[in-house]
């Protein structure tokens, strides 16, 4: 009889196999949790108002940066002076923000470890009993990025981005007395998804404009934040370090179990096909293309990191339902052994995907031309976004009915194939017991590495809720999660491509079939004796018993 | 009433936000240890030894200090405008006279307030980049600060504004050793917990605002920081903590306990005092509060009342009319605080004493 290597495998060596792979799984944890420092971390900055040079009020040049450090730095303007003098006067203000902040008297610079930035405003207003402003207010910002490089003059700023963009501001006030701040929403502002320069600089002006009500009503604005998000250079670093690793581990596993494979006589399984799309997809999400983000200017990798993770949930997702549905141990002939009969359940995983494709191309994608831009920001966009993303979530749990209900059916035939268990030889009912229980194994596996992904996740936004300032973590729980979901995927994949390779222990008696007892029955059940794993052999063989 | 005038050591670094140091606008320029650095710190008056020490270490922070100072005094004097003591200074060292000596709520409160100021003012500032001397928190000195914050980031410049503050402020206490259960102890330990309490109320009314940045934005992964609050948020959260402010004592172990047992223990950011609070309305000179009979003598000129009345007999009415007479007798207010610092008692004794005429 040849089979895979799981039922093959002997109690002894599964335990053996299964706890280096444990081993394994807790290590990648630990590397998260000890090594690695958070995933990102954040500058606040204070916006520094610079008064603007302007000739009778005209635009100057697009070159014309104003920044608050180093030799040319801008003139400071006095905000509480000023808004009480010339508060019509908003195009006189430039708020500059200069990142990296200097600490310990020294100017950082921007590494290009850091891989991305992402910038949040946040809008100071202040309450005045006779200025109360509406709940939601647009705030109209003219906002210019520029960029310089170590070595370049303190003034040689280069545009990178300019953009006049509207965002909703979303203010309450609990206690409304004078002198508070209004409890205003975060503005996300930009997304740079490569962090390729040393230096960059963003000047904000809020342009006012009675006629066209542009930034009317937003009160008196003492100042604004920016927070400035970036991965840490350290994370990436063991990020990067872990798909080195995984990545020749899992190409080499790939390679293996596909000659294996191609060995047979007979043409791969369905299922083999899709443990082979698995392996390519972790290894497209393996291969570390971080590191050609140090010499070339990548701002695709935030889009091209969604579409990688995207690709491997989609097959891993859809071939759950393919797992399930060939061990349902129904005989149905031909159409069994190809993606067609599982169209309708596939097409759920395929329009979640698809969805969520299309909302992050309108996001991220639109975001390469422009990193100020946003699609939550006009109701259209929002109505638009919230559409594809209700959409994927209705997919999402459609495709959990679905494998729900195939798993509730694999395990409702298993249990009725057990009762005929009995009448079998006693070599035999081992034999099928030992499957079963395999079988059983690797669902409660599955089962454990999704729940445990969930359990994870929300152990992380908890941990995350209740963020304290003070406290010191010896264990980074958010890095620790993504490493440790990071690693259990890349050796549940292993495991199932080494356990799910056909057997070889057999191999030579394979082409002799008919040659022992047992055999005989499978060659005459099955209408090609090598064509399927024998664990689905056994199924419907089982069935006719 | 029992007025301690035994002399404690004033914590009066207050003082350089009180007063003008032109030597502070060029002190951020300055980064290290020179001779410059040196004279800066000589000249601002009000400095302890330790705190001169620290002043010549992180001399570019002493323009904030100074803010943070004004930004206490300022809003104690907003938060008491109202009320018998009105948070008055005076233009010496000691910024708000002897009234500190004793240790009293209002004591506690001005500790208090102006260790927030500083934390406050020192967060800002680093926020800013203006003050590019500021840590990266995780440790004070980092061995390679750039390698460090491209492996994990720098921490929170609020809580690099709070050890500073605790470093700076908390010194002058430290620096001397008291005999254990003395009162001398016991007072450099009520001015720790306060300043302690300041601190706090700042991290306690900041904000923490996250954002989600996961995969397609999802909240797989996120970040958080904490966002300022404003300054009078703050002082009106201390001006809670003053009201609801726990007596207590030094035991002889050295500690702080509670004199009335049945009120609930102080936490880390409630205030603490030892003595009650003089009453303001009574003349006491060594402390500098006018009190009543010294109102009294600046009000003969305007009015005839007899003292002794005035003091004893309309004194719970002197409570209720505070706030009403402080708005209506402005003009008169307006002239007297020319001359003395604590004017707006005497609008008050005015009204008061209308009253008295009147009845």
């Amino acid at each position: 009889m040849q089979g895979t290597i799981i039922e093959n495998l002997s109690g002894r060596k599964l335990s053996v196999l299964v706890i280096l792979l444990v081993i394994a799984q807790i290590v990648c944890f630990l590397i998260g949790g000890l090594i690695a420092p958070t995933p990102a971390s954040s500058q606040n900055i204070l916006g520094t108002p610079c008064e603007d040079i302007r000739i009778n009020g005209s635009e100057p040049g697009g070159k014309k940066w104003f920044y608050s450090r180093g030799k040319g730095k801008c003139i400071h303007v006095d905000m509480n002076r000023f808004s009480f003098d010339s508060h019509h006067q908003a195009y006189q203000v430039v708020y500059t923000f200069q990142m990296p902040v200097p600490r310990n008297s020294m100017q950082l610079d921007y590494s290009r470890w850091q891989q991305n930035l992402i910038g949040v405003l946040q809008v100071d207003i202040v309450y005045h009993s006779q200025i109360e402003i509406a709940p939601r207010t647009k705030i109209t910002l003219d906002a210019r990025l520029a960029y310089r490089n170590k070595g370049d003059p303190d003034d040689a700023w280069k545009p990178y981005a300019a953009s006049v963009v509207e965002r909703i501001l979303d203010c309450s006030i609990d206690d409304a007395m004078e002198q508070y701040n209004y409890n205003c929403s975060v503005v996300p502002l930009f997304e740079l998804g490569s962090l390729f320069h040393d230096y960059y600089l963003l000047n904000i002006r809020l342009p006012a404009d009675t006629d066209r009500n542009i930034n009317q009503g937003l009160g008196h604005i003492t100042d604004l934040w920016l927070t400035a998000i970036n991965q840490n250079g350290g994370f990436t670093k063991v990020w990067v370090s872990l798909k080195t690793i995984y990545f020749p581990i899992v190409l080499c596993v790939l390679i293996w179990y596909w000659r294996r494979v191609h060995m047979l006589s007979r043409s791969p399984a369905l299922l083999e096909y899709l443990l082979l799309a698995l392996g390519i997809a972790l290894s497209f999400l393996n291969l570390p293309l971080e590191y050609l983000t140090l010499a070339y200017d990548m701002p695709f990798m935030l889009l091209l990191g969604d579409i990688r993770q995207g690709v491997f949930y989609a097959i891993l997702l859809s071939f759950w339902l393919v797992f399930a549905g060939e061990h349902l141990m129904i005989q149905e002939g031909e159409q069994r052994n190809s993606l067609k009969c599982y169209w309708r359940h596939l097409s759920a995983v395929g329009i979640g995907c698809l969805s969520l494709f299309v909302f992050d191309m309108c996001e991220r994608g639109v975001q390469l031309r422009n990193p100020f831009y946003s699609i939550w920001v006009t109701d259209l966009g929002t109505k638009f976004a919230l559409s594809f993303i209700i959409l994927a979530g209705v997919s999402a749990g459609v495709y959990l009915i679905f494998l729900a209900y195939m798993i509730w059916k694999v395990f409702m035939n298993i249990s009725a194939k057990r009762a005929a268990l009995p009448s079998m030889s006693s070599a035999r009912r081992l034999h099928y017991e030992g499957v079963i229980y395999r079988f059983k194994f690797l669902m409660i596996a599955t089962l454990l590495c999704a729940s445990l992904t969930v359990v994870g996740f929300i152990l992380g936004q908890v941990a995350e809720g209740q963020w304290k300032w003070d406290e010191e973590l010896h264990l980074e729980m958010t890095s620790a999660f993504f490493t440790g979901v990071y690693g259990m995927w890349n050796i549940y994949i292993i495991a199932l491509l080494c356990l799910y390779a056909p057997s070889h222990k057999q191999w030579p008696i394979e082409p002799s079939e008919n040659s022992i007892s047992e055999e005989i029955e499978f060659s005459r059940l099955s209408t090609d004796p090598n064509e399927m794993l024998s664990l689905t052999a056994f199924a419907r063989k089982a069935a006719v018993e | 009433m029992s007025i301690h005038s035994l002399y404690f050591p004033l914590d009066r670094f207050r003082n350089i936000g009180l007063q003008h140091f032109p030597q502070l606008e060029t002190a951020q320029m300055i980064e290290t240890y020179d001779v410059a650095a040196s004279s800066i710190c000589h000249g601002l008056k009000g400095l302890s030894q330790g705190q001169g020490k620290l002043c010549q270490l992180s001399v570019d922070h002493m323009p904030s200090v100074a803010k943070g100072a004004k930004f206490g005094i300022l809003e104690c004097q907003h938060q008491f405008h109202d009320r018998r003591w009105n948070c008055s200074t005076i233009s010496d060292e000691s910024v708000f006279g002897p009234m500190l000596r004793i240790a009293s709520r209002e004591t506690a409160f001005v500790h208090a307030i102006s260790a927030a100021g500083v934390v406050y003012s020192i967060s800002r500032s680093c926020r800013d980049g203006q003050l590019s001397s500021c840590g990266c928190s995780r440790s004070s000195r980092p061995r390679d600060l750039k390698r460090d914050w491209i492996w994990g980031g720098c921490g929170d410049n609020l809580e690099y504004g709070y050890k500073f503050t605790q470093a700076f402020v908390d010194v002058k206490e430290r620096e001397r050793s008291f005999k254990r259960g003395s009162r001398e102890q016991g007072r450099s330990l009520m001015n720790l917990h306060n300043n302690e309490a300041g601190r706090r109320a700042v991290i306690k009314r900041s904000k923490v605002t996250c954002k989600c940045h996961g995969v397609s934005g999802s909240c797989s992964l996120i970040t958080c920081w904490q966002q300022l609050a404003s300054f009078r948020e703050i002082g009106d959260f201390l001006l809670d903590k003053y009201d609801g402010a726990t007596e207590v004592r030094v035991n002889r172990r050295g500690r702080l306990s509670m004199r009335d047992p049945r009120f609930s223990l102080p936490t880390a950011n409630d205030l603490v005092y030892l003595d009650e609070s003089p009453n303001y309305c009574l003349p006491n000179e060594t402390l500098g509060s006018l009190g009543k009979t010294s109102l009294f003598k600046i009000l003969k000129g305007h009015s005839k009342v007899h003292t002794g009345e005035f003091a004893t007999e309309h004194h719970p009415v002197w409570m209720d009319v505070i706030f009403f007479v402080a708005v209506e007798d402005t003009t008169r207010k307006k002239q007297q605080l020319e001359n003395d610092a604590s004017a707006n008692f005497i609008g008050v004794a005015t009204l008061n004493a209308k009253l008295v005429l009147k009845a």
